[in-house]
């Protein structure tokens, strides 16, 4: 725009060649191989689980775990003396006995895809998604199952209510 | 020289530009694609009687001066990409 | 055995519900009373039953499983006592999945004269809750809870599908102050979603369910404790993909329903709303309603 006020006449011509010539210095970056370049919406991943989009969503959706439940799959009061004895995490549920309780601990935003949970306990089975232990899904899994019963308020209620059948697991 | 053509299926797609990312309806498969403003460039390049992914890049360089890929070889990042719209169905891969 | 049934027509649709048991018909034609009840030799669109669990389940331990043509596998029998939110589940299942005439979103809806707002989000984020108050506090014509329907016209328009507002817990309580009680359905305890009560909308959105808005905003709330109140506006994109998304059938719909997305994301502005109170909820979508104007 400098040039508007110095040459009035060649201004539109100055300032179109000008800015083709900045556009061919411009240099064109282009991603990585890996970065996915495409996302797709398909009706047969819709169509999949009888649901429409909401089966999607609701695989899709998420169950937060608190950070600190318990083998019974109870949430540990914030006011709960957690120690480690035996390399366990333990603490005493009922204060006025000496049995202790194992408490199993995860960061503080951690949840479970609706997907990883129907896959990890499907058929009745328990098989924890990689990088989780079994005894600490189990107890995870027992806390869903109070969730569901509506014992506990927690997030992510419609997602455990669509993935129902996967939360009755035997053997736990 | 550089393997196989790629024509872009325009008869088969509805492209549809938002604000910051485009749409494309597959009429055959009933697919939604969102594609990476990349992608869009790329595909919107693509002359109707198909090109090789050398032209492809000769072009986008007369374009744009220089093409440069985050990972060194831009002509097989371009390579990747036309295959992965040939693989969605949104070009065809002629021999 | 005898099957106790009524048709009840919501919005465009027409249900008919039965079942061997008398309790939760009965529960059901109370609730839907001030709507239009379809008479026996009309056409219904949906049938809903729900039968007992297993045979002897209809006289011991009462528990009932609902058929229908649009079911998922893995919802669970459910006691006697809870046959009425079955009821709503059953037939909100074959809305979402079976409705083909226009696009379902799973989403609220409300109305001012001829202009209405869309609010998206996942179940427990405060669509119902807010809906709710809009109709009852804020004078909006209340369209839908939970369901919202876009025809795919031009221009597009939204149908009303003003079933009973299902509120959750506390939501019960904000509304119960606001409203007389004689609008709502009995309390369901010890539920899934734990307390849930049914709302009626006001007599007004029923009357008028066959009147058509033209969306005029989207918003999608997020509730949380403690956040201060603010909205952020969503790119187009975004708004497409979470609108697509939050539809039940709009992928089923081919080329018209991507059509119609399309032209809605470029024509209504969406918002994302954070908040931790109803009240601020309220004024962050009339400036939002003002500046849509």
């Amino acid at each position: 725009m400098a040039n508007e006020t110095e040459t009035p006449e060649g201004t539109s011509i100055d300032a179109e060649e000008n800015a083709r010539v900045a556009s061919r210095r411009r240099v064109l970056k282009l991603g990585a191989i890996a970065v996915p370049a495409v996302a797709t919406l398909s009706p047969s991943m819709a169509m999949a689980n009888n649901g429409g989009g909401a089966a999607v969503s609701m695989m899709a959706c998420q169950v937060r775990i608190p950070s600190r439940i318990d083998a019974d799959g109870d949430v540990v009061p914030d006011n709960a003396h957690v120690f480690r004895q035996g390399g366990h995490w333990v603490y005493k549920k009922d204060p006025n006995s000496k049995q202790k309780t194992r408490v199993f601990r995860v960061g503080s935003n951690f949840s479970y895809s609706g997907q990883q949970i129907k896959d990890a306990t499907a058929g009745g089975v328990i098989n924890p998604p990689a990088g989780v232990g079994r005894h600490k899904f189990e107890a995870h899994v027992r806390y869903m199952q109070h969730v569901r019963s509506g014992n506990v308020p927690g997030a992510g209620l419609s997602c455990l209510v669509s993935l129902t059948n996967s939360l009755n697991v035997a053997n736990i | 020289m550089s393997g196989a053509r790629y024509i872009p299926a325009r008869a088969d797609l509805r492209v549809e530009p938002l604000e910051d990312l485009t749409l494309v309806f597959h009429r055959l498969s009933g697919e939604t694609h969102i594609l990476s403003p990349e992608m869009e460039m790329m595909f919107s390049h693509l002359p109707d009687a198909g090109i090789h992914p050398a032209g492809l890049l000769r072009t986008l360089e007369t374009e744009y001066g220089a093409v440069e890929a985050e990972d060194g070889d831009a002509l097989a990042v371009i390579s990747q990409r036309l295959e992965e719209l040939a693989a969605l169905g949104l070009v065809i891969r002629a021999a | 055995m005898t099957m106790q049934h009524m048709r009840v027509r919501i919005g465009p649709a027409t249900f008919d519900i039965r079942s061997p048991f008398r309790a939760p018909v009965e529960a059901a034609r109370r609730l839907y009373a001030e709507y239009p009840q379809g008479s026996d030799d009309e056409i219904f669109d949906f049938a809903v039953a729900a039968v007992p669990t297993v045979w002897w389940r209809r006289w011991y331990r009462r528990s009932m499983t609902f058929r229908a043509d649009y079911m998922m596998e893995d919802i669970v029998p459910i006691e006697e006592r809870l046959g009425l939110l079955g009821f709503e589940m059953a037939v909100n299942m074959q809305m979402a999945l079976g409705y083909r005439r226009d696009i379902v979103l799973h989403a609220a809806s409300a109305a001012q004269g001829d202009r209405a707002i869309i609010i998206v989000g996942d179940s427990g984020a405060g669509k119902s809750t807010l809906s709710a108050l809009l109709s009852y506090s804020a004078g909006w014509r209340h369209l839908g809870d939970e369901l919202a329907l876009i025809a795919m016209d031009d221009p597009i328009t939204l149908k009303p599908y003003p079933r009973p507002i299902g509120l959750k817990n506390q939501s019960i309580a904000v509304m119960r102050e606001r409203v007389d009680g004689s609008r709502f359905g009995p309390e369901l305890t010890g539920t899934m979603k734990g307390t849930v009560r049914h709302l009626l909308p006001p007599a007004g959105a029923i009357a008028n369910m066959d009147v058509p808005a033209r969306p005029a905003l989207i918003v999608s709330p997020h509730f949380a404790e403690g956040v201060a109140p603010r909205t952020e506006q969503m790119s187009q994109s975004e708004a497409y993909m979470r609108l697509s998304v939050a539809s039940t059938n709009q992928l089923q719909l081919g080329e018209p329903g991507f059509d119609t997305l399309i032209r809605l994301v470029r024509e209504v502005p969406a918002y994302d709303l954070h908040y931790s109170d109803s009240e601020d909820a309220l004024k962050l979508v009339a400036d939002l309603w003002a500046k849509a104007g």
